[in-house]
């Protein structure tokens, strides 16, 4: 009788609870937070109304938009000012100072094309090797160099349109490009330090190319031991430089007033670590792939890779 | 004797009936309000919408924004600014690959 007493004060207990769910539910124009960390499901009372136009289109994790950042990321290693030039892309600016915003951008990318041209080389010598067989290591290596010793000057030579962008952005416009670069960054990161080398799971580099080919389970076996016994990362390319650079970028860029060339010690610190550190790793798959295809995955690899030449990148 | 169980089933049944209601309230609210931040595809690749002084993204049903501290919010009902702009102005969404 006790346990029932207890039992039934407790479930008494239980409707204002949820009562108060109710209520603040229907609370109007309010608004919920989350925390900066995702959550697998954020604990919310909000509810829009019906939307005005079509229902919302679902963006899943495997979004082709999605999809395509990731494989774009996973192919070109220009670095921060690569980040920034394609922040400014989304930044969805009115028409009159697109259009200022635009001529700041043309410049940007324009001192930006030696890491353009080092990156289009060094994909064209991973395409070359795919198509007769073997990468060349010694070329692949002077190829990353170059475009390491490429986006390590930008910072220095962008300054300059940095600090005009700064100024011609509100406050809230600001903002966002900060949002988008740290998004780019951590897109970057997913692909090419945090996914595992080797790894088969749906939507790793690996699972994307036995999409593409067709590998047969032996194959992909044999591709994911050799890229698990590659080089590990060394503390040369540990991304916290990176992290430090962008987080000073950010506070930098978010205040009044910004100048670029106070970012010069963190700039300094993290160039090259992309292009290095994406450039390798982007090498050393291939290269495990390579001896593993027939003839005719080779070539239908190599054109892919040839594609990634034609990515809408820092010049256009 | 037959009071005293007269009594527990009405108490019995007092308390199913109380429980499938509050139980119903508290999985019914969750189920409607369910709603996730972004990942970084999205935020890289979405032009936003600027509205109260930061920029909005329409995601999964939602206008969704981070405040000052980095926390994602959205909007309990969605303003009327932002959804007459959804209606001319679909979120843009932009690809990098195969361009230039």
């Amino acid at each position: 009788m006790r346990q029932i007493r207890w039992i039934e004060g407790a479930l008494l207990g239980l409707v204002p609870l949820a009562g108060l769910s109710c209520e603040s539910k229907s609370h109007p124009g309010g608004q919920s937070t989350v925390a900066p960390t995702p959550l697998p499901s954020a604990s919310s009372v909000a509810v829009s109304p019906a939307a005005p136009t079509a229902p919302p289109q679902i963006v899943g994790a495997d979004d082709s938009v999605n999809e395509e950042l990731r494989n774009y990321h996973r192919h070109h290693h220009g670095g921060v000012t690569m980040f920034i030039s394609m922040a400014i892309d989304t930044l969805g600016l009115d028409e009159a100072k697109k259009a200022a915003v635009a001529k700041i951008q043309s410049d940007l990318r324009a001192k930006m094309a030696p890491t353009h041209d080092a990156e289009h080389d060094l994909l064209s010598v991973i395409a070359d090797g795919i198509a007769s067989g073997k990468i060349d290591t010694s070329k692949v290596d002077a190829a990353v160099e170059k475009v390491a010793v490429a986006s390590s000057g930008i910072h220095a030579t962008t300054s300059d349109a940095l600090t005009q962008l700064h100024d011609t952005l509100a406050p809230a416009e600001r903002a966002a490009l900060v949002d988008k670069v740290r998004a780019h960054w951590e897109v970057w990161r997913k692909v090419n330090v945090d996914e595992k080398a080797g790894s088969k799971e749906k939507g790793t580099r690996l699972a994307k190319l036995s999409e593409l080919l067709g590998l047969t389970a032996d194959q992909v076996d044999k591709i994911s031991a050799a890229l698990a016994a590659g080089a590990p990362i060394g503390p040369k390319n540990d991304p916290k430089t990176v992290d430090t650079h962008i987080q000073a970028f950010a506070t930098a860029f978010l205040s009044d007033k910004f100048d670029a060339k106070s970012l010069s010690p963190s700039a300094a610190a993290s160039a090259g670590h992309v292009a290095r550190h994406g450039g390798a790793r982007l090498a050393r798959f291939y290269q495990a792939v390579t001896p593993v295809l027939t003839p005719q995955q080779r070539t239908v690899l190599a054109a892919h890779v040839r594609e990634r030449l034609d990515d809408d990148q820092v010049v256009n | 004797m037959s009071k005293s169980r007269t009594t527990l089933c009405e108490r019995f049944t007092l308390v199913a009936a109380m429980s499938a209601f509050a139980g119903g309230l508290l999985i019914a609210v969750p189920a409607a309000a369910q709603w996730d931040p972004p990942p970084p595809e999205f935020i890289a690749t979405t032009e936003p919408a600027y509205y109260e002084g930061h920029a909005a993204y329409w995601y999964n049903g939602h206008w969704v924004w981070r405040d000052d501290h980095g926390n994602w919010n959205h909007y309990d009902r969605e303003p009327p600014y932002l959804a007459d702009r959804r209606a001319h102005f679909p979120p843009a969404r932009r690809s990098w690959q195969g361009r230039r």
